[in-house]
């Protein structure tokens, strides 16, 4: 398992498109913390919200980075359509725990605000699940179900401007709400809205490693 | 490998396979022809795991290697060898010079796989799926696209794959396969005729 996902990311590494997500996210980065960004949690949910739509992109890119002829002979080499999902999921959730240690280290430099290690930590983990949850969405719009490039993608932005409008519809409502919508940040709301997200993308994963081993 | 009225369709009206029996058992070479749109692919797809039937039941043994036809180059800029090596790792064996050198691969193993020639990309699949000794073998139209040295080379990795107990499963347009063949079939709109 370890070796194929391992295999995932040397692919990811060589594919040039896998580029694109990255620097969105830097983007968005950049632009939070172009200036005081104001209060450490608020200012870091909001490069977490953009991890969802890059996580689901990274787990697109991640599940077509072969052709079908290189794409059975790994699923046939890994031994089923599930364990293939699992080494995917692992090679794209390392791809978020780095993308998670730049955000956390981009606030720390750049934003003119305490961050104790608690504070560090919380963002981490709301980054980690925001992660989890954008790679369960990019799972259950991924090959091995048969919908193109553009549907997969409006279905992805459909999940993630509805659950931008609707504050209990995870995984963006109960995190941006948690975060930037009370203020300040109540622990428990926080740490609700983080559980759920990262509940919603394991779900998701669960769900496509179902269809995955019936699907092959 | 043991396939029980095994279907696939991709619907009720497109049936591509049809209720076929087949066994391939240790040591057996099994060729499988037919016209194109049969049902080969879909049936060493099947064969080899990479489709799961929508009826019946498939037995395999543990370590199964499978070799496609290489009809699309891959977006993949890795080089061959390290491919080879990762591909290995993943099926836990260690990768093989011996099957390089006998497919005449070693000056492609420094080059990306997207920049090779649909030719070399069969000898680099055959090369990934002969090497550690599989339980099984599915070969999907092998001889296509190789040179005459490439496909003695393959005849004689295939006659010492079934020596030391390899089942495989192959399927073939060409007459390659015919001296070596311990069984024949035919498969004609899904069915074995």
């Amino acid at each position: 398992m370890i070796a194929a996902a391992r295999y995932y990311l040397t692919l990811m590494s060589r594919r040039q498109t896998a580029l694109a997500p990255l620097l969105v996210f830097v983007a968005v980065l950049g632009m939070v913390y172009a200036s005081d960004a104001g209060p450490p949690l608020a200012a870091g949910a909001v490069p977490a919200a953009a991890l969802v739509p890059i996580g689901a992109w990274l787990m697109w890119l991640c599940a077509t980075c072969e052709s079908r002829a290189f794409a059975d002979v790994t699923l046939v080499a890994v031994g089923s359509g599930g364990r293939r999902l699992c080494a995917r999921v692992l090679a794209v959730l390392a791809i978020g725990a780095a993308l998670t240690t730049t955000a956390c280290v981009w606030a720390r430099v750049a934003n003119p605000h305490p961050y104790p290690v608690p504070v560090v930590v919380e963002i981490a983990a709301v980054n980690l699940a925001a992660a989890v949850a954008g790679l369960g969405l990019g799972a259950m719009f991924a090959p091995p179900l048969r919908a193109t490039a553009g549907a997969a993608t409006l279905a992805i932005a459909a999940v993630v401007v509805l659950s931008l409008i609707v504050p209990w519809l995870p995984p963006l409502g109960p995190l941006l709400h948690a975060y930037i919508g009370v203020r300040p940040p109540s622990g428990a709301h926080a740490a609700v809205a983080i559980g759920q997200a990262a509940l919603f993308g394991a779900l998701l994963v669960a769900v496509a490693y179902l269809r995955g081993r019936r699907a092959g | 490998m043991r396939l029980r009225t095994v279907s696939w369709w991709f619907t009720r009206r497109a049936v591509v396979l049809d209720g076929i029996d087949l066994d391939v058992r240790a040591g057996e070479c099994v060729v499988v022809r037919g016209l194109n749109g049969s049902g080969k692919t879909t049936l060493a797809r099947v064969g080899a795991g990479a489709l799961i039937p929508k009826r019946g039941q498939v037995e395999r043994t543990a370590r199964i290697s499978y070799v496609p036809q290489a009809s699309d180059n891959p977006p993949i800029r890795l080089r061959t060898d390290r491919f080879l090596s990762a591909l290995a790792r993943v099926r836990g064996i260690e990768a093989s010079s011996e099957s390089v050198d006998a497919l005449g691969l070693r000056t492609a193993m420094r080059r990306p796989l997207n920049e090779l020639s649909t030719g070399t990309i069969t000898k680099v699949l055959i090369a990934a799926g002969v090497s550690g000794a599989p339980e099984l073998l599915v070969c999907d139209e092998p001889f296509a696209d190789l040179d005459t040295a490439a496909r003695a080379a393959l005849h004689e990795l295939l006659e010492r794959l079934r020596a030391g107990g390899t089942a495989i499963l192959l399927t073939d347009h060409s007459d390659e396969s015919h001296d070596f063949a311990d069984r024949e079939l035919l498969l004609e709109n899904g069915k074995f005729a």
